[in-house]
Parts: C-alpha cells; sequence; structure tokens
C-alpha cells in the first residue's frame, strides 16, 4: 500500500464563536477604562463645581469649538433628524472638507447635548494638549468616585488623565444617553463617568451617506458564487 | 468516485447553529446535506483533481498581464477605461487569497473547467471547517475507517495566506447585511484571520462610508485594508466607485480579480491554451452566432449561481435558468454532463459538481454541490467527502 500525506488540515478550530455584526474582534482582553465627567451645559458644571468655574467655561468651549469638526455629517435635514430628532439638527459650517463627488453644498449635523472632560480633581498641574493617547492606562478599580468628592485625593496620582474635552450627542431613539460623534454610548446621565479607552479621544462621526456599496445587491439572494 | 449513503450525526442541527452555520437549511431544503458522502481515490485526487487545479490555476494567472495590456481585451470584458488604471495597479503586487474553479469531472475522465469563481467564491465554512469536523466525527463514531482522509487543507492554507498577505490593521471584512450566508462565509474567513494574528472587523458594506476621498467606517476611521464578500462588477458600477479611485484601501480579493471572474476568462483560455485537456471549446458571443446548438452551454459574463445559464445537451433538450444577468453579453461553453448519481433517500438522479479551492496559489481541497438539474444553482446541496483507497 502506498503511503500518502494527509490531505487534509491537521487541526480546524473557530477562534469566535459570536455574530460578526458591530463587534470587534481581536484577542485582545478587556478594555481599560478612565474616569470622566459628563455634563449637559457649562452652567450644571459651574454649579457642582463653585470652585472651578473657569475650568467649566474653558471646558466647554474646547468641546464647542470641537463640534462643528467631528459631529456626523449629513446630506440632508430630513437624514440628520432621521437619527438625532426633530429640531435637534442644525447646519454644518464646514462644507467643501466633505464635499465628495457632488456639488458641495449644506450639511447638516445633530446639536451639541452635553461635553465629556477629565474629572477636575484628577487633572494634572500642567495640562498637556496632545498627550491624551496614553491615558487609556488606568486602572479599573481606581476610578469609582464622584466628580465633585474632592475629598478623595488619594487616586490624584501618577495615571490621572488629561482628556480632550469633546462635545456629545443625543440620537433620537435612545434620548437619554449621551454619545460621543462617532456614536459610542458614555452616559446615561450628568455626572462621573468610566470611559473606555476608544471613547477617549474625540474621533470625527462619519459623513454617513446613506447606502455604501450594495446597491446592486436586492437583485441577488448571494453575492458570492 | 462514488456516492454512498451514510447515518447522520445525531445533533448535527444544533451543533451547526451554536457555530453560526444558520443556512445549513435553505428555504425549507436542506442545504448541508450529511446522508450521504462521496468517496474519491487517491489517484483521482493526487493525480487528476490537485494538478488540474493548480494548472488551470496557473494559466487563468497568466492572462491577467496580457488582459492589462490589451485595451482590446479590456473592452471585450466590460471593464471601463477609466478603471483601467485602478485594476492594472493592484497586479502584481496584490496576490489573492483564495478562488474557487467548478470542475465537471466524473472520476473516470479528466477533469474540465467549468468555471472561475475567483472574486467572491462562498461555501467556505462547509468546506474547510464543517465537512472536516463531520469526516472525524463519523470516524469517531466508527462509521468510516481510520484511514479515510479528506482533500480539505482550506483552513490551514487560510491562515498560512493571511500571515503572508501582511495586511493593514485593523482588516476589515465586509458583505451585505441581508444575507446571512454571505456572513457566515466572511465570518468564517475573519475567524481564520484572527487566528493568523490579525485585529479583524466586521462591517456591512451598506454601511462604508468616506470622507475626503477615503473609505471610513461608521465612526470615521480610514478603512485602510478591506476584504469583501461582493462582487467588483457590482462595486465597480455602483455610484460609489469614483471612491474606489481615491481611497487608499487595500481590497482582498485585489481589483484585477474583476478580469477573472468574468465569464470571458473562458474564451480567453481556450484562445491561449487550445485544446488544453483541462478545458473546454468556449467563444465570446456576437450577433453573427446561430441558435443555440446541441451540446453547447450559453452563459452571460457576470453570471453567479448558474443564474441565466441556457443550455441544450447532446440530444437537443434545452434547459434553462433565470436571473438578473445577460445584459453585458454571453459567451458560449461545449456542454460537459455533469456525472449522474443515485440519491437512495430521494429516490432520484442527482447531478454533482466539484468546487476545488486555491488558497495562495495552492489546490486546497474540494466542495461537492448536487443538484436535481444539470444547472447547480446557490440551493444545490453540499455533501462532504471522504479519500479512500
Amino acid at each position: 500500500m502506498t503511503m500518502h500525506l494527509r490531505k487534509r488540515s491537521n487541526t480546524v478550530a473557530l477562534a469566535l464563536l459570536m455574530p460578526a455584526t458591530g463587534l470587534l474582534m481581536t484577542a485582545c482582553s478587556q478594555d481599560p477604562q478612565t474616569p470622566a465627567v459628563v455634563y449637559s451645559s457649562v452652567q450644571e458644571c459651574q454649579d457642582k463645581n463653585p470652585q472651578g468655574k473657569e475650568q467649566c467655561l474653558t471646558d466647554y468651549q474646547q468641546a464647542a469649538a470641537l463640534h462643528p469638526k467631528v459631529a456626523p455629517k449629513y446630506q440632508t435635514v430630513q437624514e440628520c433628524e432621521a437619527d438625532f430628532g426633530a429640531q435637534r439638527c442644525e447646519i454644518s459650517p464646514e462644507r467643501q472638507q466633505y464635499a465628495s463627488n457632488s456639488s458641495g453644498g449644506s450639511f447638516f449635523m445633530p446639536m451639541m447635548m452635553g461635553y465629556m472632560a477629565s474629572q477636575m480633581f484628577n487633572r494634572p498641574q500642567v495640562m498637556q494638549p496632545g498627550s491624551f493617547s496614553s491615558a487609556g492606562a488606568q486602572p479599573r478599580d481606581n476610578v469609582r468616585q464622584a466628580d465633585n468628592n474632592q475629598s478623595s485625593g488619594s487616586t490624584g496620582g501618577a495615571a490621572a488623565a488629561t482628556m480632550q474635552p469633546q462635545p456629545l450627542y443625543k440620537s433620537r431613539d435612545d434620548a437619554g444617553t449621551f454619545r460621543t460623534a462617532d456614536n459610542s454610548a458614555v452616559a446615561s446621565k450628568s455626572g462621573a463617568v468610566n470611559v473606555p479607552s476608544q471613547a477617549l479621544s474625540p474621533r470625527v462621526g462619519g459623513q454617513r451617506r446613506i447606502g455604501g456599496f450594495g446597491a446592486t445587491a436586492a437583485s441577488v439572494e448571494s453575492a458570492g458564487g | 468516485m462514488q456516492r454512498k449513503p451514510i447515518e447522520q450525526r445525531s445533533g448535527w442541527r444544533e451543533y451547526a447553529e451554536s457555530v453560526g452555520f444558520d443556512y445549513h437549511t435553505i428555504d425549507g431544503e436542506p442545504y448541508w446535506d450529511e446522508s450521504a458522502y462521496y468517496q474519491f481515490s487517491w489517484q483521482q485526487i493526487e493525480a487528476e483533481l490537485e494538478p488540474a487545479t493548480e494548472e488551470l490555476h496557473e494559466m487563468a494567472l497568466s492572462l491577467v498581464p496580457d488582459i492589462l495590456a490589451s485595451e482590446q481585451l479590456l473592452s471585450q470584458l466590460g471593464i471601463a477605461a477609466s478603471h483601467w488604471d485602478y485594476l492594472a495597479a493592484s497586479w502584481p503586487g496584490q496576490p489573492q487569497l483564495y478562488g474557487r474553479m467548478d470542475l465537471c469531472y466524473d472520476g473516470l475522465t479528466t477533469p474540465k473547467l467549468l468555471e472561475l469563481n475567483y472574486d467572491t467564491p462562498t461555501s467556505v465554512f462547509e468546506s474547510g471547517f464543517f465537512q472536516w469536523i463531520w469526516l472525524e466525527e463519523q470516524i469517531e463514531n466508527g462509521l468510516l475507517p481510520a484511514t479515510a482522509d479528506q482533500f480539505n487543507s482550506l483552513q490551514e492554507k487560510l491562515i498560512e495566506a493571511f500571515k503572508a498577505l501582511a495586511l493593514p490593521q485593523p482588516f476589515y471584512f465586509s458583505s451585505v447585511e441581508a444575507s446571512s450566508e454571505d456572513r457566515g462565509n466572511v465570518r468564517y474567513l475573519m475567524d481564520c484571520a484572527v487566528q493568523a494574528g490579525l485585529s479583524a472587523q466586521y462591517i456591512p458594506l451598506e454601511t462604508l462610508g468616506q470622507r475626503g476621498g477615503q473609505f471610513v467606517d461608521a465612526v470615521g476611521t480610514a478603512v485602510n485594508g478591506m476584504f469583501k464578500l461582493y462582487p467588483w462588477e457590482f462595486m465597480l458600477a455602483e455610484e460609489y466607485a469614483s471612491v474606489l479611485l481615491t481611497s487608499d484601501t487595500r481590497f482582498v480579493e485585489p481589483p484585477w480579480k474583476a478580469l477573472l471572474s468574468n465569464k470571458g476568462i473562458l474564451p480567453l483560455l481556450w484562445q491561449k491554451f487550445p485544446d488544453h485537456p483541462n478545458l473546454l471549446p468556449s467563444f465570446f458571443e456576437d450577433s453573427a452566432n446561430q441558435p443555440l446548438q446541441k451540446g453547447w452551454v450559453r452563459k452571460p459574463l457576470y453570471s453567479r449561481e448558474g443564474a441565466n445559464v441556457e443550455l441544450v445537451d447532446f440530444n437537443g433538450e434545452g434547459l434553462a435558468a433565470s436571473g438578473p444577468y445577460g445584459s453585458e453579453g454571453y459567451i458560449r461553453q461545449q456542454f460537459c454532463p455533469l456525472p449522474k448519481f443515485y440519491d437512495e433517500s430521494r429516490q432520484s438522479a442527482v447531478y454533482t459538481l466539484v468546487g476545488s479551492w486555491v488558497v495562495g496559489d495552492r489546490a486546497a481541497g474540494i466542495a461537492l454541490r448536487e443538484d436535481a438539474s444539470l444547472i447547480t444553482r446557490n440551493s444545490s446541496r453540499f455533501l462532504p467527502h471522504i479519500i479512500l483507497d
């Protein structure tokens, strides 16, 4: 009898037994979280932080300046309101930058419904703009304080987070939740939150174009063969 | 090559669903069918199917630079002039991940190439994983001898290929969201990619966005690399095609695959390798052609899953499958009757197609599809196979 080399895989295995949709599939472990605080307005921040009114204003202004840059953009107000609700959208000041092959007209974006910033007591003495990329290294257990609980100074140590203040939005179908421009849910109400690292740095909400690819597929059961 | 009935594993449906194979039954009809299996000899695998697959693959690749260098051939394949440079830029620097060719093979005569599914081949999960598990379990159950093997190194070769391709990360995997079969295929490929050490992320094709001419995902991150289970000819024809030309995105399969998924490759192969034993005579149809003659098949340039295929067998019996394709033109290919077997459980005849996988440039295994019709469709049943002398 002739000897043959094995013709099948020595082993087969599945690493991932979960639905593909919307999940990030990597081998890495649990995402570290960072403490932050969410306010619906500068007034709310100042009421809760009478000692830090100036900081509240600075944070708010930074977030508001970022808002038109990162807010998701829509080609029509109807598309925007479909995601964010009636009377919750405004014209974006940025036009040409987002224009694709079309005319380059106005774009619409949701209104800013709040903002997220570092917790007051957790700030280093000197803000270092642009250094927030290392903020994800906070151990989980160190971050369970209320924002205005100034007395628990024990955690204000080496790993203090500096994060760039960023605008937050609320979608139409989940109006209680604050979301970042790129649609990460960060809080269900104002106050202290723990933020997953991917929501720490402000990221641009895509220009939503209804469609992408896929139009031709309407006529076939499977696009494969 | 024999068809043999076998007892089904108890609980295989529950197992299939637990691993995401929820399309094992389509419209109430079995798609995965383990009431029987096909048995091949070592000679049929090692002396026929494997070398024929690798030779046909090499011949097909040899046509790519010929076509890219010829405006006449590019036009004949229906590629718009505005896309010629885009396709050419991906060759030869972006090698393929995988492809599947469909062969007419009865175990006795030389395998003949029916067509290449080189852009969006499916049935990869049931081929690479599920039929492998089936064999191991049936050996364990004592229903198959421990010496039985399978022509199926698909998963191993896919993992090796993902390592070798040096893809950008995170690497995105996309399909049309509504098709669970397509999602299942993509999920399995993602699984292989993750096992190769890649960071992989799924994105429904419909939600692919663009900013400043660069493809972005739903949160605005640049999509630098993406597997798409969606035909190049669809992508190039849709409104979003303009972004392809500006976006710095590495696609798998690469753009030059648009040439090989086109049925026009069959007459071009026949022109370049006339009378090759693994080829069937083929030519482009033009207005001067006669009505379809006995022993000929007519296929649209862009057909998938047997759609719009029309044939007349050697006795003059006609058969046609409906579908949405055809406006782009047709080719004609000599008829090769698929081998006919008898299905005892259904008490009916079945016709069987051998799908032969290529990963990288190596033959990687086979997938058997059978149908009551001579035209194999998306709903044709998938049966496992073994090698045994």
